[in-house]
């Protein structure tokens, strides 16, 4: 495992082209491009103003910089340097921006969900699709990228809209049995899209590609509902987090439940607890801790803690605010998909991993700082995360390791990122970056 | 106590004045005190013998002489100086009680004036008299009885009165018995009055605890009501709760409805606005149009398309649901599969322990009847459903039954071959397919094996030979078995079922290691090639050296016979480099360039440049590893990445440099240069090391420096060295980024490949290990801390 130097950036604007080959990251107004093996500068392109969302076209060619406050989007091309594009949303403000799958369209969010606007790079031709809903995650492509939904909002009622992107015409489009959609997601082979209600009522939905439900699902009522969906890799499992601490795993075949993870605060059986462990660097006489706090955090590491019950640390979560700490919030599928690493919102130093194939849960790891970010590499399975400190974790089913960082100490690593081919993880703190190559000949 | 007894008694003989036959009687007495210790040892107040005639013969008037317990006699005693004073300890209750004893009984009493010298006759004769009322023969003789009046029997006195004695102690023996039991029934009186208080006691107690409970009971009947009464009100407030939570949605939801229809109202009318004004900003600004990805041009939007658009899209949903069907349609092929399988190798098992029962117990039902067919699995599951499912579980239950028979009986007999062959078979039939061969399950036969051998002789002689193997494996794991089933029948034949089972268990087990077996074998195999590769290389060295050595043999001669005058020798001292000392100078504030006037100074991207020229040698160039993209990069001259040294009559030797430079070290290499720093100054060969922002690491060994490789020969070698992926090859290379602000390091062992071949090969000596973190601003290299990772990354890795 090697590091290379610490690299300026900004806001996390950080991103592997889908090829693996090159490195984008924004620092303020300008967009630099890496070679991924070098770190060597290939281009650097001067934007309008301070970059805000910096998206890779699919095929590797373009990048797209978005300046929201301007309602300005800046394309440039790798091949040829010297293109430009520059599309202005104009009064009507720019929100979101992203690429469409045959890397020759881009789609604009305005303000207020008014509009998007798909803006064709090949004949500059505009089209518009009206009422979109408003949320994160209410369009998807589907992984071959001929197909997109959308959800729509009309007369208060929820509608999908089902786009062919070879033509930008409506397929379908259907009403779905929602009170208040939540979100959609694609299954990764494309037969089934999943759409599921706000957080007021847990019901999630399952639609085939010409809009016939296929399923309906829900766990309970009343109490809060679902937090986060994900499907497996291999789309035969979707998993469900929801406010009641569970995992829910649904079969691909039937849609009926294949189990519950349930997230205790005492941990009885047999997975592994790796119980991360600080090390405390000697402080001087007289010395006092500096303000920051963590920043200056000696090395850690893991020991298995064989007492049971295990205890896990909690936090109550506040009722009286919304959108409670609690419940799970991030489950994701290693690419075997045959682990699920899940986080509950108010066990957030604890990160769980279940095995798919036993149906139990196979790691904990209680870590010193509340998890961050987590991201698994796309190859195998091996997790990597981090916890806002100087260190970058890592479990595969062999064991969990920690690792410092050994650049500056100020150095906290905030979030990370694989790069496409598993050679290597991009760190980002708050104004630097840092790549971590993992070079896997030597540790064969 | 006797001595005390004694005592008293000497008293009372001392102080009597009986006549002869009185004394005669006082001499039995003694005689009977003499025993009457032993048989009243426990005696406490009331010891009969003694004390009575104590008493009767010690007392006298006015002398309360008292009978104490054991050792107790006297409390006023009339001799002060009698040694039984010391006895004065006793209680005074025992005496007390004494003494009432004595006024009870009149026994004791003393008839004072009834025999006296004068009337002893009429004493006698009142004696006689009672004495034959009472049924005993007089105490006078017979004979004389009616001539001389009677004569007195003192003989027949004695006796008499021994015998009243005796009946006497018999009486009071009854008595003491009689008041013995009187006590104890008095006592269990006693105690069954206290049972029956105590019980009385009880039932009043229960009464109250009774009357507790039912209060209690009453109690918690009126709390149940008030609590059934709270829950139904709770009840209510819950349902009301409810309604109200879903009329509050309803309103929510309502007025959330309101705002959306607004919201799309405003939004309407911004489109509409935003329609009328067309503003110039919006728009957007391209240098040129770019085409599709697949190179079409962009299609206009006609029916046809949509059509077409449409009619994809269904193929893709037919497609989609094809798929799926497909995936079911394996995945129920395999559940059948599984099942068939399962059913047979509980059939087998079945078969071979209920014939073994059948053996023992002839009437025990034929449950083989029950067996389910391979075809009713096939058949579609809906029509069959009823029959397999029962005859499964028939055949379950039963199989359940005869396990229970088996455990609850044990085997008795030898298991007979077949049984054993089928079980084998068995064996033998997941070991093939585990192992993917097709080898029947009955091949267990020679001749069958035979026949299938014969069959597969028509395929291809590998595959035969493949198959024969297999075979024969097969059969010698057979063999094995079925000694491992004779010795366990031998010595074990009771569990010899049982073993047979647990053997077929750890079947798995057993291809799983030699499956292990198989890839470590493989492994061992590649290693044995690589180490065959590297001798080879070895050898391919030792020669190269051999032949370089005769290469600077004829070198010296040359020059020796030549002695040429240093003409290069002015401009190539410019940079000289102590190559084979090991320590390549050059650093990055001080870019060591080469001077060389014939050689144009180019700034190229850190290239180390050798040049060596030598006037003697006949022109020729040696590039090697030299790379047609590294030339084409965007600064880099061609000069740079080949440089020719033309000075007259001189040659370039080896000439090379990439551009990123690339730095091989061999021992053969540093040879070289050594070979070189030893000639003379004149004759020199000149290396020149051109380092554009270049640090390089100083190895730790004496193996250094760069070098290209001298003769096409070396060159092979090294592609061979480079080609090998052996963990021997720990190279550490060198990245570098002529602008780039950072250095960047890695152990690398990948092979060379495209444009990043280039890199800088020094090989240390091990795997570099460096501590902690190193933050070298002036070299500006990071490492991982090993430490951190070391221990973890073999098991985290692999």
């Amino acid at each position: 495992m090697n590091f290379s130097d610490l690299f300026q950036q900004t806001s996390g604007l950080c991103l592997f082209s889908p090829n693996g080959k090159y490195l984008a990251n924004c620092v303020q107004y300008r967009l630099i491009v890496r070679d991924v093996r070098t770190l060597q500068i290939l281009h650097l392109y001067t934007c309008l103003d301070a970059v805000q969302h910096i998206v890779w076209s699919p095929d590797s060619q373009f990048i797209l910089c978005g300046m929201y406050k301007r309602g300005i989007t800046q394309v440039w091309s790798i091949e040829q340097p010297e293109w430009t594009c520059k599309i202005d949303e104009g009064s009507a403000g720019l929100e979101s921006v992203c690429w469409s799958p045959d890397s020759r369209h881009i789609l604009t969010f305005a303000n207020f969900q008014l509009r998007i606007t798909v803006w064709s790079l090949i004949n500059k031709s505009v089209s518009y699709i009206k009422y979109p809903k408003q949320g994160k995650k209410m369009l998807d492509f589907t992984s071959d990228g001929s197909y997109m939904a959308l959800a729509e909002r009309r007369d208060c009622k929820d509608y999908i809209s089902v786009f062919s992107c070879k033509q930008w015409q409506l397929m379908k489009h259907f009403e779905t049995d929602t009170k208040d959609l939540a979100g959609l997601e694609w299954a990764p082979n494309g037969r089934a899209l999943a759409v599921w209600d706000s957080i007021l009522d847990y019901k999630l939905l399952l639609y085939s590609l010409d809009g016939r439900c296929l399923s309906t699902y829900s766990a309970y009522e009343w109490a809060l509902g679902i937090k986060c969906v994900s499907w497996s890799p291999s789309s035969q499992f979707l998993a469900v987090g929801s406010f009641d601490e569970k995992v829910r795993l649904l079969n691909h075949l039937t849609w009926k439940v294949i189990i519950d993870f349930s997230h205790p605060p005492l941990l009885e059986g047999k997975a592994v607890v790796y119980k991360e462990i600080e090390k405390k660097l000697p402080s001087l006489q007289g010395e006092v801790d500096p303000p920051g706090g963590a920043v200056f955090t000696g090395s850690s590491h893991y020991e298995v803690v064989s007492e049971r019950p295990a205890q896990i640390p909690v936090i109550k979560a506040d009722p009286e605010k919304a959108n409670p700490k609690i419940g799970v919030s991030l489950a994701v599928f290693s690419p075997d998909s045959k682990y699920l690493a899940t986080r509950n919102d108010n066990m957030p130093c604890a990160l769980w991993i279940w095995d798919i194939r036993q149906l139990a849960l196979v790691a904990i790891l209680l870590q010193a700082a509340p998890v961050k970010h987590l991201e698994w590499d796309p190859c195998q399975s091996r997790l990597a995360f981090c916890t806002g400190t100087n260190k970058v974790y890592m479990w595969s089913p062999a064991g969990a390791l920690s690792v410092d960082v050994p650049v500056e100490a100020s150095f906290l690593v905030q979030s990370l990122r694989w790069h496409p081919e598993g050679a290597a993880v991009l760190l980002m703190g708050r104004e630097n970056m840092c790549m971590c190559f993992i070079d896997r000949d030597k540790n064969r | 106590m006797t001595s005390s007894f004694r005592s008293v008694f000497e008293d009372i003989t001392a102080h009597s004045n009986l006549p002869d036959a009185e004394e005669n009687v006082s001499l039995q007495m003694w005689h009977l005190l003499g025993n009457s210790p032993r048989n009243s040892p426990a005696h406490s107040g009331r010891t009969p013998l003694p004390e009575k005639y104590l008493v009767h013969r010690d007392l006298r008037p006015g002398n309360g002489a008292r009978l104490g317990s054991e050792n107790v006699f006297l409390e006023p005693s009339p001799m002060p100086n009698r040694p039984s004073t010391s006895n004065k300890l006793c209680c005074s209750c025992m005496a007390d009680a004494t003494f009432q004893l004595m006024d009870e009984v009149p026994l004791f009493s003393l008839s004072e004036g009834f025999c006296t010298p004068d009337n002893i006759q009429d004493s006698l004769a009142h004696l006689d008299q009672e004495l034959c009322l009472l049924g005993y023969s007089s105490i006078y003789h017979k004979s004389r009885s009616k001539s001389s009046g009677r004569a007195f029997d003192l003989v027949q006195l004695v006796n008499v009165t021994n015998d009243l004695i005796a009946g006497h102690h018999k009486h009071l023996n009854k008595q003491r018995e009689l008041e013995d039991q009187n006590h104890k029934f008095s006592s269990e009186i006693r105690h069954l009055e206290n049972t029956q208080q105590h019980l009385k006691d009880q039932i009043t107690s229960s009464k109250q605890d009774e009357a507790m409970h039912q209060e209690r009971q009453r109690q918690l009947q009126a709390e149940l009501v008030s609590q059934e009464k709270k829950m139904k009100r709770l009840q209510d407030d819950v349902r009301k709760l409810k309604s109200v939570l879903q009329s509050r949605d309803t309103q929510f939801r309502h007025d959330l409805r309101k705002k959306e229809r607004e919201l799309a109202k405003v939004k309407d009318r911004l489109h509409a606005l935003a329609e009328k004004k067309k503003e110039r900003r919006q728009g957007i600004e391209i240098l040129n149009v770019i085409p599709r990805g697949d190179g079409h041009r962009k299609m206009w939007k006609t029916s046809k398309e949509e059509k077409k658009c449409q009619e994809e899209m269904h193929r893709s949903i037919v497609a989609n649901y094809e798929q799926r069907e497909k995936e079911l349609r394996t995945e129920n092929q395999e559940l059948r599969e599984t099942l068939t399988f399962l059913q047979q190798e509980v059939s087998t098992v079945f078969s071979a322990v209920s014939r073994q029962e059948r053996e023992h117990h002839p009437m025990s039902p034929d449950s083989l009847d029950d067996e389910v067919g391979d075809g009713h699995l096939q058949m579609p599951y809906e029509a069959v459903q009823n029959i397999v499912e029962g005859k499964l579980k028939d055949q379950l239950s039963s199989m359940l039954h005869l396990i229970g028979i088996q455990t609850s009986q044990g085997i008795k007999e030898r298991n007979c071959a077949s049984d054993e062959a089928k079980l084998n078979d068995l064996n033998a039939g997941q070991s093939a397919t585990k192992a993917g061969s097709e080898v029947h399950s009955r091949s267990s036969n020679g001749e069958e094996e035979e026949e299938s051998d014969d069959d597969s002789c028509a395929t291809p002689s590998d595959e035969v030979d493949a198959k024969l193997e297999a075979y024969k494996t097969l059969i010698m794991k057979q063999e094995e078995l079925i000694q491992q089933t004779f010795a366990a029948a031998e010595c074990q034949q009771d569990t010899q079922v049982a073993e047979l089972v647990k053997d077929s268990l750890f079947i798995e087990e057993r291809m799983t290691l030699e499956r292990e077996r198989k890839e470590m074998e493989a492994e061992k195999a590649t290693f044995a090639e690589e180490r065959k590769r590297f001798t080879d290389a070895a050898i391919r060295l030792g020669k190269d050296r051999q032949k370089f050595e005769e290469e600077r043999t004829n070198f010296l001669k040359y020059q020796y016979l030549n002695m040429t005058p240093p003409q290069a020798a002015s401009y190539s001292h410019a940079v000289s480099m102590a190559t084979a000392s090991g320590s390549m100078m050059s650093s990055p504030s001080h870019p060591m360039t080469s001077s060389h006037p014939m050689t144009p100074s180019h700034a190229v991207t850190s290239s180390v440049l050798v040049t060596s020229s030598h006037p003697m040698t006949s022109s020729h160039t040696v590039t090697s590893g030299l790379d047609k993209s590294a030339v084409s990069s965007p600064f880099q001259t061609k000069a740079a990445s080949r440089v020719q040294v033309p000075v007259t009559s001189t040659s370039t030797l080896a000439v090379s440099s990439v551009p990123a430079g690339r730095l091989s070290v061999s021992p053969g290499t540093a040879e070289f240069y050594r070979v070189l720093d030893q000639f003379p100054s004149p004759t020199r060969g000149n290396v020149n090391t051109k380092v554009n922002n270049c640090s390089t690491t100083t190895p730790a060994k004496g193996a250094t420096a760069q070098s290209v490789p001298p003769t096409p020969s070396t060159g092979d070698l090294y592609r061979v060295l480079d080609q090998l992926p052996s963990p021997l090859h720990n190279r550490l290379s060198l990245e570098q980024q002529p602008g780039g602000p950072s250095w960047l390091y890695k152990n690398q062992t990948t092979p060379t490949r495209g444009r990043h071949s280039m890199l800088c090969k020094v090989q240390t000596p091990q795997p570099v290990a460096l501590r902690g973190t190193l933050f070298d601003p002036r070299r500006r290299r990071t490492w991982a801390s090993p430490q951190c990772f070391r221990g973890v990354q073999a098991s985290l890795f692999q």
